[in-house]
């Protein structure tokens, strides 16, 4: 299956019709995976909590557009680190350490990550939510 | 994984049997050469980290070659399972 253009138009489409400004397109073999794997279209003003994942670091891969990934301190409370990416800037993927608290940002419309974690899909509970 | 690919190197025909595979031609110009189980030839695609496609979904059980097109070729590779070496019956030989 070529994940062409229109692909990614389309869920930037359908990113921009949800409330919650992105939308996920799987591309697990099926749900009975050990691990995940998808496409995430994300437009600028997404809500996403700082959040964190305990049972696997998470690999993510610009495909288009350019996006911020935010780091955050549990203790201080405070972002640490901003690491742009954009598929043909500096730098274009990055691996999310397990536990490490982290968000995202789009900068532009059109923004499309991949999303690669361990493990099966888990509901994020509320122990990992960072408020400030 | 990352996956640095130069012009030259040698990917046998093979195939996953437990998983498709999710690529991303993250840098660099790669061409994938689908096969049927009679090795012929029956699809070409061209990734191209600055053209149109860049990204690809091998399907389960597809027969498949690359051949790198660019130095500095790099591709991101994501499968489900753990990691498992080609067996004999994954590798199909002209």
């Amino acid at each position: 299956m070529k994940i062409t253009q229109a692909i990614l138009d389309d869920l930037t489409a359908q990113a921009k019709a949800s409330p919650r400004l992105r939308m996920n397109y799987d591309l697990r073999n099926s749900a009975s995976d050990g691990s995940q794997r998808m496409l995430n279209a994300i437009e600028p003003g997404s809500p996403l909590p700082i959040h964190r994942h305990r049972l696997s670091s998470e690999t993510v891969v610009c495909l288009r557009g350019r996006l911020v990934e935010e780091f955050y301190d549990e203790l201080e409370r405070r972002c640490t680190e901003a690491i742009e990416l954009s598929p043909s800037g500096s730098v274009v993927a990055l691996n999310i350490p397990i536990g490490q608290w982290h968000t995202v940002r789009a900068l532009e419309s059109g923004t499309v990550i991949i999303e690669v974690k361990d493990g099966p899909y888990e509901p994020t509970g509320e122990e990992d939510i960072l408020t400030l | 994984m990352l996956n640095a690919v130069e012009p030259g190197t040698v990917v046998p025909i093979h195939r996953h049997h437990a998983s498709s595979e999710t690529v991303v031609v993250i840098r660099g110009k790669i061409r994938w050469i689908f096969y049927d189980e009679n090795v012929n030839e029956t699809e070409r695609v061209l990734l191209d980290a600055n053209g149109e496609n860049r990204m690809l979904v091998v399907e389960k059980d597809r027969w498949y070659s690359l051949v790198c097109l660019e130095s500095g070729s790099v591709l991101f590779e994501s499968k489900a399972g753990a990691y498992e070496p080609l067996g004999e019956e994954d590798i199909l030989t002209k």
